[in-house]
């Protein structure tokens, strides 16, 4: 098996609004892949069908290859992160992790074992026999992440596990993450950072308005997004340098950047000229390089109007 | 199946090791016991009473009236009497006697008519006319007064009179299915007036306990993680039995504590003057218990899965308090019909409200302790009430499992009859 979830043609509407329409995507075995959109894009809604929380109207979802809603055995083997956190705020810390994992089947006293190893690694080892309700909100948050992968999971789902962390705990988050990654797990988190996913993902597929805009390898995203712009720099600051940027034809559009040129390229002339052309200056030619668009430059030219939020009937939402 | 059992544990324990749980456990016992010991120990009777017989009856009766008074009586809640006997007439000496019963010279005046053989009457003035046991004994008093000079009449002398009037006692006491008769009256009442309020006190605080505890998961979003491992069913199955082995291991811990008392038994009469047949009322035929048991267990399911589906259904504590009530009306029923069923445990609201799943598991424990419900009876309404558990669970499911996951505004009706239809 090559992918670790898959969804085809995915939708749910509530009261005659569509949350999610014909969704589908591929989440590769052993990658991080992250879903990415505006608020209320609908990325909550397809994780908890995937979750098997909310029963969606149609389409086929194939989680680590079987269907949630047939084998409810196979979320035994996903470890969730909901939006929204909670814990008993009664319990003690450790009792609370033990009763999540022995119903993700874990026996009661491996569950204790590993939930106490957890606690170390993200520094509550102290905290274990408190009560949740005595602890910080970013400690809570930590405890919640212990829940979703004291089982060992080999599917971790965050439904926006960045919101609320403090830097230091984001870099707690991001080295568990790529650790559980280094160990063969795959990890499918959403969020609407465009910085940590461009950081921490191999895949992306952005939604919004509840339909996919676009997915795939992160590079190969970027690569078909990248366009016609140019960077380009001399060893040092020369007069014929300034006078061929300003005239050489094959540009459209030359911008001062803060140590050289951003260029658009005509589509009639090709990079191998520029270079060519270039060479032939008096300066050596220190910087030649595709402008690669960040992930977020991306979403905001792919999903602009979709971002603005859309009124939604209020309805209780089943 | 496990995960219910985890969940069920989970329910257990924390309920357990709460203080409120601590606390009801102990405190219920000593309310109960301040209930039987209180009255004993304060002595509601007793004491002494000065009154002032205003005696224009024929010879005789104000003599017999105040002998009688004045008689030593037995027991300890007997009142003693100082008679201060006065010729009439009354009215010249309305005034004084008042004045005297306001300065607290006296406690009262009972004032003999001239005509009282005819009559029947006598007056009697006191600061507090409630003391219900000084109008019973005046009472007493006059009236064999009054008979015995009637029947002096008659020919008859004192001694045949006295035993022509001797009041019958009776004693009360059931007889049992093994042909044994066991309990007073008075233990008896006692016995189901408790099963009533304690069945009804722990299905409304349990209940209300588990509707708190379903909003709690499912405003803390708790209630996805559960969901995304167990089916929601199996969720709401495990609170509920969860609660259920709470409550009976609460019960367990006062029945264990009242047979130590009931063993007791010797040492309370002695100390506290309890009568040992207060503990026939404690000490049920097996069969009676196995009775409770049944009826409390399954009508303790019907009205915990009511509330876990309310609490599924609201979104916040105070949509939840407004249902409290609503929830509650059910078990007013065998309220408003106490004296019916207590009194006539054998008659047709009785046997009706012990059929009816909503009231039986209140109902049919009342009765099997005040009598011997025909077998048939029970049968039928066991089976009526584990339908109706059936039922309810049934549709309290739906609404759960709908609920739980819902957010956003409290449902309309409309909305329910939807998600009951979804589900």
């Amino acid at each position: 098996m090559s992918h670790a979830l898959l969804l085809d043609g995915v939708s749910k509407s509530y009261a005659g609004h569509a949350a999610v329409k014909n969704l589908s995507l591929a989440v590769p075995q052993g990658t991080i892949y992250g879903i990415l959109g505006p608020n209320g894009a609908g990325k909550s809604t397809t994780l908890r069908m995937v979750m098997n929380i909310i029963i969606r109207d149609s389409g086929r979802i194939a989680l680590l290859g079987a269907d949630p809603q047939v084998d409810r055995s196979v979320l035994h083997r996903v470890g969730y992160l909901p939006e929204e956190r909670g814990l008993y705020r009664k319990m003690s810390v450790i009792d609370v992790i033990t009763f999540f994992a022995e119903l993700k089947g874990v026996p009661a006293a491996r569950a204790r074992s590993e939930g106490a190893r957890w606690l170390e690694r993200m520094g509550l080892g102290d905290w274990r026999n408190a009560k949740v309700e005595t602890l910080s909100k970013g400690m809570q948050q930590k405890v919640q992440f212990v829940t979703t992968v004291v089982h060992a999971p080999d599917l971790l789902i965050l439904d926006e596990p960045h919101s609320g962390l403090d830097p230091v705990n984001q870099e707690v988050l991001r080295d568990t993450i790529l650790q559980a990654r280094d160990e063969g797990r795959t990890v499918i988190f959403s969020t609407h950072n465009m910085e940590q996913a461009e950081q921490m993902c191999e895949h992306v597929c952005i939604i919004a308005g509840g339909e996919k805009v676009l997915d795939g390898n992160l590079r190969d995203v970027r690569r078909a997004h990248r366009g016609n712009r140019y960077a380009v720099a001399f060893d040092e600051p020369s007069e014929t340098a300034d006078r061929f940027m300003a005239t050489w034809p094959g540009f459209e559009n030359v911008e001062r950047a803060r140590d050289g040129w951003v260029a658009q390229l005509r589509a009639s002339a090709s990079p191998r000229e520029l270079v060519a052309a270039a060479n032939g200056l008096d300066v050596p030619l220190s910087r030649f390089e595709h402008v690669q668009p960040s992930l977020h430059e991306i979403f905001v030219s792919k999903v602009g109007d979709a971002a603005r939020p859309r009124r939604s009937p209020e309805v209780a939402h089943a | 199946m496990r995960n219910v059992m985890i969940i069920i544990r989970r329910e257990f324990n924390e309920r357990v090791r709460t203080k409120s749980f601590v606390v009801g456990t102990v405190l219920f016992p000593v309310f109960m016991l301040a209930l039987v010991f209180l009255p004993a120990l304060i002595k509601s009777g007793g004491g002494e009473r000065t009154l002032v017989l205003v005696d224009q009856s024929p010879a005789g009766i104000g003599e017999r009236v105040a002998a009688a008074l004045q008689a030593p009586r037995p027991g300890k809640e007997a009142i003693r009497y100082t008679v201060e006997r006065v010729p009439g007439p009354m009215d010249a000496q309305r005034a004084s006697l008042n004045g005297r019963v306001e300065k607290k010279e006296i406690d009262g005046y009972v004032v003999i008519g001239a005509d009282v053989l005819k009559t029947s009457q006598v007056a009697y003035r006191a600061r507090d006319v409630t003391k219900l046991q000084v109008v019973q004994d005046i009472e007493g008093a006059v009236t064999a007064a009054v008979q015995q000079v009637r029947l002096a009449g008659s020919g008859m002398t004192p001694a045949q009179v006295a035993e022509l009037v001797r009041d019958v006692d009776v004693q009360a006491a059931r007889i049992t299915g093994d042909g044994q008769e066991r309990g007073n009256l008075m233990a008896t009442l006692i016995a189901s007036y408790v099963i009533l309020f304690l069945f009804v006190q722990l299905i409304t605080l349990y209940g209300q306990n588990a509707m708190r505890s379903v909003l709690e998961e499912k405003n803390n979003r708790i209630v996805e993680v559960i969901v995304s491992s167990v089916k929601p069913m199996h969720l709401m199955a495990g609170k509920v039995l969860g609660l259920a082995s709470v409550v009976l291991f609460q019960i367990g811990i006062w029945v264990a504590f009242g047979a130590l008392l009931a063993s007791q038994a010797g040492f309370l009469e002695r100390r506290f003057g309890i009568s040992a047949a207060a503990f026939s009322a404690v000490k049920l035929q097996p069969s009676v218990v196995a009775i409770l048991l049944v009826f409390f267990t399954f009508g303790f399911i019907l009205y915990a899965a009511m509330y876990a589906a309310a609490g599924a259904s609201v979104t916040s504590e105070q949509e939840a308090q407004q249902l409290t009530f609503p929830l509650m009306l059910p078990l007013f029923i065998p309220m408003v019909f106490i004296v019916p069923v207590m009194t006539d445990p054998l008659g047709t609201i009785a046997r009706t409200l012990s059929l009816i799943p909503f009231t039986s598991p209140v109902v049919m424990p009342m009765r099997a302790v005040a009598t011997d419900v025909p077998a048939w009876e029970i049968a039928a309404a066991i089976g009526l009430l584990v339908l109706g558990m059936l039922g309810v669970v049934w549709i309290a499911g739906k609404i759960y499992r709908v609920g739980i996951l819902s957010t956003g505004k409290k449902p309309s009706m409309g909305e329910l009859i939807r998600w009951l239809r979804m589900a």
